[in-house]
């Protein structure tokens, strides 16, 4: 069952003020950052908290400094992102109007806005995904913020 | 190849596993084959085949 989340950042209560143990690039220029405990599942391991970057535009910035973004090469992403295990989430900021999401690390800042490559995303299709113990999953999507079970 | 076409090589591949099995994937198998898929360097086709080994 779904159910439209209006507080997105008390979502994120959990992981606030802690650092993910992995901020990686997946395929393409998704990201993943792990937090909390460490969780073997189907061979691999995963945060507790887990969140996906996945049908997204974003921008890594350090101060006033752009330091990656979804189109730069590969290394710039490999290492630009990996700056994030060092630092702690601070602050989550979302806005209705346009979808568009910061995650805060301190003096680092990730905006991701939704994917301008998509035709026609469905309402399944997610911007991105935060993961979180006891099976459920919050997921920005075209309508909105939803928090759902995994296994929907 | 850019980020953008690996993007929409993954989603589009998840739509096919999709229509090949019949049925929507599950946030947490979508997590997992992206998981399993990372820095394998798979085609389109490789991830499809991936899915199904997976799901099928």
């Amino acid at each position: 069952m779904k159910t439209l989340a209006t507080d997105i950042e008390s979502y994120f209560a959990g992981v606030v003020g802690a650092r993910p143990w992995r901020a990686r690039r997946g395929h393409g220029s998704f990201l993943t950052l792990d937090f909390g405990k460490r969780v073997r599942r189907y061979g691999h391991f995963y945060g507790e908290w887990h969140l996906w970057i996945y049908l997204s535009n974003w921008v890594l910035m350090h101060s006033a400094r752009r330091i990656a973004d979804s189109d730069s090469p590969h290394h710039v992403i490999d290492v630009a992102v990996r700056r994030l295990e060092d630092v702690a989430l601070s602050a989550v900021e979302f806005d209705p109007a346009n979808l568009n999401t910061v995650f805060e690390f301190e003096d680092f800042r990730l905006e991701v806005s939704p994917a301008d490559y998509l035709d026609n995303p469905e309402d399944r299709d997610s911007y991105w995904l935060f993961y979180m113990p006891k099976g459920e999953v919050l997921c920005l999507g075209p309508n909105g913020v939803r928090v759902s079970s995994s296994s929907e | 190849m850019t980020n953008r076409d690996e993007n929409r090589e993954f989603y589009e591949a998840v739509r096919r596993v999709q229509a090949i099995l019949g049925r929507k994937l599950r946030r947490d198998e979508i997590q997992r084959l992206h998981r399993e898929i990372t820095d394998l360097g798979l085609d389109l086709e490789g991830i499809v085949e991936t899915g199904l080994s997976m799901f099928g």
